[in-house]
């Protein structure tokens, strides 16, 4: 079968519309007006990541993190919060050898932070970092002295004197790695399930799996390693090397909604145990600016809190870099279109069955992930007159406004935000049209595994529109193009010999 | 570490030496790498390179590490008079395959545009010695190296 662009669209296509740009627009909103000035406070004080080092405030931040690793460590097996199952969460999810790594590890820190928040009552609390680029050895903090120190790891097969080798943790060698135009060199290749191996980007290679395997080792040569505490201070430190390739050097992530959607429901738990909302990688690139701060960058130099939020010209470039993405270039082996338009508002979703062929869908849900088929919705426009979600059901037609995300039949959902009038001069309201991507295989294969496909020879696709805030909202009419299903390969093709 | 890696790598340059040029350079694939093997070189073959090639692409397909000693390895460029390491990884957990890809720097292409073309060279670093480290065996199993297009 012969692979091909798409010849509907030159190779590149933008996907549009979901929670984070809106919360960046918001925000971006909140600032030229000039409003919700406690928002903006809570912001400019989240909690701030500090460098591990021998001073007071740094050992102040180390002190929480020991109080909360005792108490994660006395929590009964049945709370999420005990430290066995924060381990356990990576055990069982944590993505390895592709794209997700970087987006997983930032959320599961994250939600991690929040525990430890909740449970010293250290709202401001930040996890400290270990910066090996600038010092190899594992922090003194973690070593002494041994029998009350929660930090401690007995199973560390490395000593508090071992230095990691600088030409795997070295500073030139992560400058070096930060340098790296590409996404996918940098941080890992396309993948469409967690635990698929594709390939790994260079910091994950290389410092951090030499940190886990070679170094430390002990609890943290395994997918257990969390329980070695220095886990947490470790990826901190892989998390700052995406933030300083990301917003410091302002490289683009990918844009392929398979990765900014992919949906990490169901494995984290809050401050409170309670299981956490759901998050996307997507939501994760606003983190570092709205809900936590670095205290320095990868070479030590002390970041300015804040510094692209001063002004409305900081603000916009920073956006711009966020938003921006690097453009997805799908290689389409076969499509199947919707030959007219659709047309939703919230009274009448849309449901359409696009025929397929039953042979080739059974072989791509029933095989081993080398395929993926994307639902495109094509040239979607949205008048601009209240906020919408946009959600996607498959192979159920009568889903409606009431139906829940939960539901084994949702595939994703995109949010429209409309600026409204306060928006600001040069950026006004208008129509706005652009394709619209949304990967259905793993609902697809969930549906089959269910045996809740009755036919192949056609797959029912349903658009429901609901409004973000049933009381205010204006009438909505969402218009596409058209829909169509495409056969896109997953890259992982595996050397020979 | 560093040190030993590189002197290690320098023994290597007697299996490196010979790289024929031309066009009929047989594929030889890189077999295991193991304790009594830590080194292996081979020629690069022809359908491994494309012109301009900027990244190195190198899959471990298989690793028998049952005490998980540490497995970091350093991919080399060599040719008679030289040995340059392009990138070095670990596995994590090490006893994981898995694909790595990194760009060549400048020195690692002109070494590849350069007749005669370079050796590939894998090296299983040595590490710190832990508990059971000196006896416990480890062995990889690498698929032949591409050098390809960024894109």
């Amino acid at each position: 079968m012969r692979t091909e662009l798409d010849p509907a669209d030159p190779g590149r296509r933008k996907f549009i519309g979901d929670f984070s740009l809106a919360s960046l627009s918001l925000l971006s909103l909140t600032l030229i007006t000039g409003g919700c000035e406690s928002w903006l406070d809570a912001i400019r004080h989240r909690p701030l990541r500090r460098l591990i080092r021998n001073t007071s405030e740094a050992n102040q931040q180390i002190d929480i993190y020991r109080n909360a690793v005792a108490m994660m460590k006395a929590l009964p097996a049945s709370d999420c919060r005990n430290w066995t199952n924060q381990a356990n969460i990576h055990n069982n999810f944590c993505p390895h050898g592709n794209w997700y790594f970087f987006p997983w590890h930032r959320a599961y820190l994250f939600h991690f932070e929040k525990i430890c928040q909740k449970l010293t009552g250290e709202s401001h609390f930040g996890l400290p970092y270990w910066n090996w680029a600038l010092d190899g050895h594992l922090p003194t903090q973690f070593w002494t002295p041994p029998a009350a120190n929660a930090l401690f790891d007995a199973t560390r097969l490395c000593t508090a004197s071992s230095v990691a080798d600088a030409g795997s943790v070295g500073l030139p060698l992560i400058d070096g790695f930060c340098n790296e135009p590409d996404f996918s060199l940098f941080a890992g290749g396309a993948a469409s399930a967690l635990r698929m191996r594709t390939s790994s980007g260079n910091i994950e290679a290389t410092p951090h799996n030499y940190v886990h395997g070679s170094f430390v080792r002990g609890d943290m040569a395994a997918f257990t390693s969390p329980l070695d505490a220095i886990f947490w201070n470790h990826h901190c430190m892989v998390d700052l090397c995406w933030f300083e390739w990301n917003i410091t050097r302002q490289h683009a992530n990918t844009n392929d909604p398979a990765w900014t959607h992919f949906n990490f429901s169901g494995m984290f738990c809050d401050g409170d145990g309670a299981p956490a909302p759901d998050m996307s990688p997507i939501v994760t690139l606003l983190m570092p600016l709205l809900s936590y701060q670095y205290e320095t960058g990868i070479a030590g130099t002390v970041l300015t809190p804040l510094k692209a939020l001063r002004d409305k010209r900081a603000f916009q470039r920073l956006q711009d870099i966020v938003k921006k993405g690097a453009d997805v270039k799908l290689r389409i082996r076969q499509r199947y279109a919707l030959p007219h338009g659709v047309e939703v508002t919230v009274q009448r979703p849309s449901a359409e069955t696009i025929p397929v062929d039953a042979k080739e869908f059974a072989a791509i849900l029933g095989g081993d992930a080398k395929e993926r088929v994307l639902l495109i919705i094509r040239q979607l426009v949205q008048p601009p007159s209240s906020d919408t979600f946009l959600r996607v059901f498959i192979e159920k037609p009568d889903a409606d406004a009431t139906t829940s995300r939960d539901d084994p039949h949702y595939a994703g959902s995109f949010y429209f935000f409309v600026h409204g009038a306060a928006h600001p001069a040069g950026h006004a309201p208008g129509p706005d049209a652009g394709d619209l991507i949304v990967d259905i295989t793993p609902t697809l294969r969930k549906l089959m595994n269910a045996d809740a496909v009755r036919d192949l020879k056609g797959i029912s696709v349903s658009l429901v529109a609901v409004p973000v805030d049933a009381e205010k909202a204006l009438p909505v009419t969402l218009v596409a193009a058209g829909l169509k299903l495409a056969i896109s390969p997953v890259d992982v093709r595996l050397l020979e010999f | 570490m560093a040190t030993r890696l590189r002197r290690r790598l320098l023994f290597g340059l007697a299996l490196a030496a010979g790289h024929a040029a031309g066009s009929a350079v047989p594929t030889v694939a890189l077999s295991a790498l193991d304790n009594d093997h830590p080194q292996r070189c081979a020629p690069i073959p022809w359908s491994a390179l494309v012109a301009d090639a900027e990244v190195l692409k190198v899959t471990v397909v298989e690793v028998d590490n049952p005490h998980l000693r540490p497995i970091t390895i350093a991919l080399a460029l060599a040719t008679a008079s030289r040995q340059y390491e392009v990138a070095r990884f670990t596995l994590y957990p090490p006893d994981q395959p898995g694909t790595f890809r990194f760009r060549l720097d400048e020195t690692a292409r002109k070494l590849l545009a350069s007749p005669p073309p370079p050796r590939f060279c894998a090296l299983l670093a040595e590490q710190p010695e832990g508990k059971d480290d000196k006896v416990a065996a480890r062995r990889v199993r690498l698929a032949e190296p591409r050098f390809e297009r960024a894109d």
